[in-house]
């Protein structure tokens, strides 16, 4: 019994409670917030692998035992998932959106019981709770209407999910007696070899609340929405953390692969249902990142880019081989790290230039040479180039993918990976380069506050990049505790594959001797004078002449319109045939629900509800 | 005392490749010349135009222009430390083929992101054409790669090259056929030559990502362009002509591979940007795939 495990759940919602009541006065709601999340990471010092804390419940003369369980895993995304909500919250103190701290406190609230809980009623109450929360905390973006809209999306997609997963969850308390979820895989992966549809079924209506709270394709079209209109300072949270609690719905389900001898493999060893969630991965990820390329607002582009990046992750995770998981939970962190970092930086430069389009901006980095510079780094993680930190799990996954001899996934994967390179390097001419209107003639840095967070997350994306063995020493652990042998990984930065090795630190010393280099053969050859943006080479035109200012001077407007025209066919034929085929098929019978139905927030939510009694006494009956 | 000598061993090889990558550029212009039926400038005249250029004054855009101009140069000369040429392979176990490739991506991320800072649009114009033409050649180029991966059972240029030890029948270049073709027009994309040099189009866009370069930063842009030269030209002879005993019969090699690219790009016309991609989509990935399939298979 150890009943630290608790206090990581009571803690958030001591807080939450707390900063509920002060919610008037925003900066004292987020200074709660704030040492709420740095208290939790000190409690979280505390909590070691292999503690548990279970109470029980009296709920109607049925006792219900919730269990709270520390594995690997959850150790793991405990420290990932409160660090960064630390240093967000940190941020969060200069930050003048309308996120609601005390949310952001339930939902920690819900994530750390959502790590841990080792019983499927206190996993399913702390994912609604975290779901609720989070559609709550969607709204209040800057633009009302569409956050709403945006708030609603998320909601019913969540709450079908919810229903999803509520049915898989009674269906195995029918089966197997115990709500336990250990005891409940451990007797999936017995039967599997005996009634392997049946377990397939099972697991599908997990997989679907996982997939739709990651994102992944064909659940992935809230995500745009809500992480494009929910509040600025909410955004990284729900980009860098939320999206992950799929991905740990996923792995808890994933050593079942391991006995699926129920299904014939395909190429490559790969069991059937894995080679499939192997394909969706990469469609996520080609999806993503094509549509990522066409979009104007910011946030919307980086919610696309999130996307691909998780189908990077469940492509990964997918294969379940040893090269497999520890890739797939590297680009987790990973993505976490620099997603998180990108959205921060994000919330900088729309803080300071009141517009999150992409065409309205531009060179913005002489006026936040710090948030620039981040920035920077954190798309240079995100394209993957070493040393920073997105290079060695991309590079991990490439091999992960080869080892199986999936040639052609792994082709795709390239070719979203080159495209993240397009559209991060549109984001990044669009907002900081180019030329800088006058509007933005007083645009300032951040305050310090946010300079010492982006010093910190431009520290720890070179930090985990240089010596990638401090992360995936504890994900060795993980690999190691789902039957699985880890990967050698020796002093810090030797990275094996199974095709080639790497060692990251020696690329790092390569770099700095050559960018030594560079310096000097740039400071030892002729002087350099700076010149003003407006002195260019125009082909022998006064730009004056013409009327041009420096916003009709700046490209930024139809950035890749040949790739635009090479895809038309693809958008023509997916969008406006398949989608809105389906989405006319869908109206037809939304209206005739509609007949039933009045339509507004309150009747949908009463259904829920109703639904809900109904499968408990369902369930109570059988 | 061993990193020592791999520092100066890494530094020569530096040297090495600039000194290749822009006698390689000179030669070509001559040829290129008599193609034409002029007389063209002397082979060694980039090394003239290098000193030149770097002695003269010049303008710059701020420091994000100069760290974006030094970071291309410099993320190069990193990468090429990696590639194994002939007997000189200063870090054996770390020749990832595409650790190499992302190294190379830091340079044109740099170099975007110098000659975008400048504000000038051409530039960004030109850029945003490289990275169009990017995602177009990357793709039949992975697919070569990772059938060579598959095919080798190794993914370290080191060993692809020891695959092929004992004759010229043991070569990709024989035993993959098709994926040679696929990387050799991927190549000329690579490399930027006709038909895929819209990037640089001079009478469109003012010769796109150079216009604002002068005097240094042109110089650092020719360096980085001699040293792309030699690691695009090495990773091909590494992958499919079976590397090289020593560092001389490894330059021939990249000097036929170069002139083949150099006669394309004599007699043919441009590309549009979305022509390039598609046919860099349609034979090339087509070979490729083919390729992929039959190691599969």
């Amino acid at each position: 019994m150890n009943s630290n495990l608790i206090w990581l759940v009571a803690l958030p919602l001591i807080g939450s409670a707390v900063a509920a009541i002060v919610v008037r006065y925003k900066f004292l709601d987020r200074l709660i917030t704030f040492l709420t999340f740095a208290t939790t990471l000190f409690v979280l010092f505390s909590v070691h692998v292999g503690q548990s804390y279970s109470w029980g419940l009296n709920f109607l003369g049925t006792t219900l035992n919730l269990t709270l369980n520390v594995s690997h895993l959850s150790i793991f995304m405990l420290y990932i998932s409160i660090a960064f909500g630390t240093v967000l919250t940190f941020y969060s103190l200069i930050d003048h959106s309308r996120m609601k701290g005390f949310l952001l406190l339930l939902i920690l609230a819900a994530n750390n019981w959502i790590f841990m809980s080792n019983d499927m009623v206190g996993f399913f109450f702390a994912w609604e709770l975290m779901g609720w929360a989070s559609v709550v905390s969607v709204l209040g973006g800057r633009e009302r209407e569409k956050s709403r809209h945006a708030a609603l999306y998320y909601m019913i997609m969540s709450v079908s999910g919810s229903y999803s997963m509520f049915f898989g969850i009674f269906t195995l308390w029918r089966l197997t007696g115990t709500f336990s979820i250990s005891a409940n895989i451990a007797y999936l992966s017995s039967i599997v070899g005996i009634h392997p549809w049946w377990v397939l079924g099972i697991v599908s209506l997990f997989f679907v609340t996982f997939m739709i709270k990651a994102g992944i394709f064909p659940f992935h079209t809230w995500v745009p929405l809500a992480y494009a209109y929910s509040p600025d300072a909410f955004t990284p949270f729900l980009s860098a953390v939320m999206s992950k609690y799929g991905i740990y719905g996923m792995l808890l389900f994933m050593p079942l692969s391991l006995m699926e001898r129920g299904f014939p493999s395909a190429f490559g060893g790969v069991p059937w249902t894995n080679y499939i969630f192997v394909w969706i991965g990469v469609i996520t990820a080609v999806l993503g990142t094509v549509l990522a390329i066409f979009q104007d607002d910011v946030k919307k582009l980086f919610a696309y880019s999130s996307l691909s990046n998780l189908g990077y992750v469940v492509a990964a995770i997918a294969l379940f081989t040893p090269v497999g998981i520890t890739a797939g939970i590297f680009h987790a962190f990973n993505h976490l790290l620099f997603k998180g970092t990108l959205f921060i930086t994000l919330l900088a430069v729309i803080s300071r230039s009141g517009t999150s389009k992409l065409s309205e901006m531009g060179g913005l980095w002489k006026k936040m040479p710090i948030t620039f510079f981040t920035f920077f780094v954190g798309i240079a993680s995100a394209a993957g180039i070493p040393p920073f930190n997105g290079f060695g799990s991309k590079w991990l996954i490439y091999q992960a993918m080869i080892k199986q001899h999936l040639p052609f996934a792994t082709i795709l994967l390239f070719l979203a990976s080159t495209g993240a390179f397009m559209y991060l390097f549109k984001a990044f001419h669009s907002i900081f380069l180019g030329q800088l209107s006058h509007d933005y003639d007083r645009v300032k840095e951040v305050s310090a506050v946010g300079k010492i967070t982006e010093f910190f997350l431009m520290f720890a994306m070179t930090f985990f990049g240089v010596q990638p063995g401090y992360i995936l020493k504890p994900i060795g652990a993980i690999v190691k505790s789902m039957g699985l042998k880890p990967l050698p990984v020796m002093a810090n930065g030797y990275v094996t594959g199974m095709f080639s090795n790497i060692y990251v630190p020696l690329i790092s010393w390569s770099l700095a001797v050559s960018f030594t280099l560079g310096f000097i053969l740039f400071f030892v050859s002729a002087k350099h004078k700076y010149v003003s943006q407006e002195n260019n080479y125009t082909a022998g035109q006064i730009p004056e002449d013409w009327g041009l200012t420096p916003e009709t001077y700046q490209f930024s407007w139809n950035f890749y319109q040949p790739v635009e025209k090479l895809f038309a066919p693809f958008f023509r034929i997916k969008i406006d045939g398949f989608f809105r085929g389906t989405g006319d098929w869908t109206k037809t019978i939304g209206s005739a629900i509609k007949e039933i139905f009045v339509g507004n927030a309150q009747m949908y939510a009463f259904f829920a509800i109703v639904g809900l009694i109904i499968f408990v006494i369902a369930g109570w009956m059988a | 005392m061993t990193i020592l000598l791999k520092l100066i061993q890494g530094i020569g090889v530096g040297a090495l490749s600039i000194a290749v990558g822009l006698l390689f550029i000179g030669i070509g212009r001559k040829i290129t010349a008599r193609i034409q039926r002029r007389y063209g400038p002397p082979p060694i005249q980039n090394f003239f135009d290098i000193f030149k250029l770097l002695s003269k004054r010049s303008i710059s855009h701020g420091f994000a222009f100069d760290l974006g101009l030094i970071a291309g140069f410099s993320a190069l000369l990193a990468a090429v430390v990696f590639l194994p040429m002939g007997q000189i392979n200063i870090f054996p176990h770390n020749s990832s083929l595409i650790m190499i490739i992302y190294l190379m991506t830091m340079a044109y991320l740099g170099m975007a992101m110098g000659v975008s800072s400048s504000g000038n649009p051409n530039a960004t114009i030109g850029i945003a054409r490289a990275l169009t033409m990017m995602m177009g050649y990357e793709v039949p180029f992975a697919a070569v790669i990772f059938s060579v991966y598959i095919f080798s059972r190794t993914g370290s240029l080191a060993n692809i090259v020891a695959a092929q030890s004992g004759g010229f029948l043991n070569w990709n270049l024989v035993r993959l056929p098709f994926g040679f073709v696929a990387a050799e027009i991927a190549l000329q994309g690579m490399l930027g030559e006709k038909p895929f040099d819209m990037t640089i189009a001079p009478s469109e866009i003012a010769s796109g990502p150079m216009v604002e370069m002068g005097g240094k930063y042109l110089g650092f842009g020719m360096l980085q362009h001699s040293i792309g030269l030699f690691i695009e030209t090495g990773i091909m002879v590494d992958l499919f002509l079976g590397g090289a005993s020593n560092i001389w019969i490894f330059i021939a090699k990249q000097f036929v591979l170069y002139f083949a690219a150099l006669m394309i790009n004599a007699i043919m016309p441009r590309f549009r940007i979305e022509e390039g991609v598609s046919f860099m989509w349609k034979f090339p990935l087509l070979l490729g795939v083919v390729q992929a399939l039959i190691v599969v298979l």
